[in-house]
């Protein structure tokens, strides 16, 4: 809730009968609804800024949408109350551009390290991703991504990576060495992977290709280590040529993050949105990441 | 090291025209020609403007991906895989000829 207005907006519906109101920023340009089920109000134009003037109490959700787009959210409502809600699509599409996947070059020294972290607990944490090496050659162990927690030289990390060389996939951390797993990299392949992590015994599960499983991985078997941070293109400073297509990071259930490779208009940098903080990610190394072509989400 | 060919909108060609702007770089040296002619590469310091009204800054590479690229750039790949592989055998078989002339010499 948040304090009553000297002025509302017209098109909300009108004198509250139980004075209460959501007040709405959503996209410009989106059309904005209210329902709860028997009962829809909108909103008389598309300006971005809304109050819904709510005759009942009970449950109503507030949805903008535009053009492939939804976001909503529900509120219970109760008498002599302002709502405040915000509502944003996966990408800002007026700021980003989202395309098809970002890639880093061939010897090239792109990666992105972000803040998104297991947090030091979990039951359960499902990293799902989409991915595709970009060459193979060479005999470099290649991170597709990793969690690493520490610096340089103290760091205790899981990662996933494929050994172009020997065209395998694998997983290894602190304890884990190279522990292979089932399918073979191809260049230009994209594949689809689920990585889940047990945090009571560390137990680490791919399902998709690459596949297989790890039995006890200290990095996520140990409290303090489980505040890693999730990296992509790099594991402790190798870098590798790959395309990111997407990836979702679920915490016991919850999704934590939604990362959608775009570019920013403004500057045309290239990187990943985080959906759910609302955190653009872009290159944290050197030279310039390659994208896909432009694609609506 | 290639050298290749950026025309008036940032696409790259192999083959120099009047008009086109030459740029040497490795940053492509894994891609295939049909690959190269799909790709949008804006220097550092260039922008460029779309139909719309979009400025492009660079440094920056997009890729027009279709079936055909993706295929011609697989087969590129493995070719160049195959090749490797070669020239892993070559190398390989010149180690065991240049052991084999140091116990032939003594």
């Amino acid at each position: 809730m948040i304090g009553r207005t000297n002025s509302l907006p017209i098109g909300g519906g009108g004198t509250s009968a139980i004075d209460a109101y959501i007040a709405v920023t959503y996209p410009v340009g989106s059309v904005c609804t209210c329902t709860n089920g028997s009962k829809t109000l909108r909103a008389s134009d598309t300006n971005g800024l809304i109050v819904f003037s709510i005759p009942s109490a009970g449950s109503w959700t507030v949805t903008a949408s535009k053009t492939n787009q939804t976001a909503s959210k529900t509120i219970t409502v109760a008498a002599n109350n302002l709502y405040e809600v915000t509502l944003n699509y996966r990408l800002p599409t007026d700021i980003y551009q989202a395309v098809r996947y970002i890639g880093s070059t061939l010897n090239g020294n792109q990666d992105i390290s972000t803040n998104i972290t297991p947090g030091g607990s979990f039951s359960t944490l499902v990293t799902r991703i989409k991915f595709s090496p970009v060459v193979l050659s060479g005999t470099t162990y290649r991170c597709i991504f990793a969690y690493e927690y520490g610096t340089s030289g103290t760091a205790h990390d899981s990662e996933l990576y494929f050994k172009d060389g020997s065209a395998e996939f694998g997983h290894t951390s602190t304890n884990v060495v190279n522990q292979i797993l089932t399918g073979t990299p191809v260049a230009g392949q994209v594949y689809e992977t689920t990585q889940t992590v047990n945090g009571s015994t560390g137990e680490v599960t791919y399902t998709g290709t690459p596949s297989g499983t790890i039995s006890a991985d200290s990095a996520f078997a140990n409290g303090s280590w489980k505040n890693g941070s999730l990296e992509f293109f790099v594991r402790a400073g190798v870098h590798s040529p790959i395309q990111i297509y997407e990836c979702t990071v679920t915490k016991d259930g919850t999704l934590i993050a939604d990362l959608i490779p775009c570019y920013r208009k403004s500057d045309s940098a290239a990187g990943l949105w985080e959906h759910v903080s609302e955190t653009f990610y872009t290159n944290t190394g050197s030279g310039t990441f390659t994208v896909g072509e432009d694609i609506e989400l | 090291m290639k050298t290749l060919f950026l025309d008036s909108n940032y696409m790259i060609h192999t083959d120099f025209k009047v008009g086109y702007i030459a740029v040497e770089t490795d940053m492509f040296d894994s891609y295939c020609d049909t690959a190269l002619e799909n790709i949008r590469y804006i220097p550092k310091n260039a922008s460029w403007t779309r139909q719309d009204g979009l400025v492009y800054y660079g440094p920056f590479i997009q890729f027009q991906s279709t079936e055909a690229v993706n295929s011609a750039q697989k087969q590129f790949t493995l070719d160049s895989d195959n090749m490797m592989s070669l020239a892993d055998v070559a190398e390989l078989v010149e180690l065991v000829y240049q052991d084999d002339m140091e116990v032939i010499e003594g």
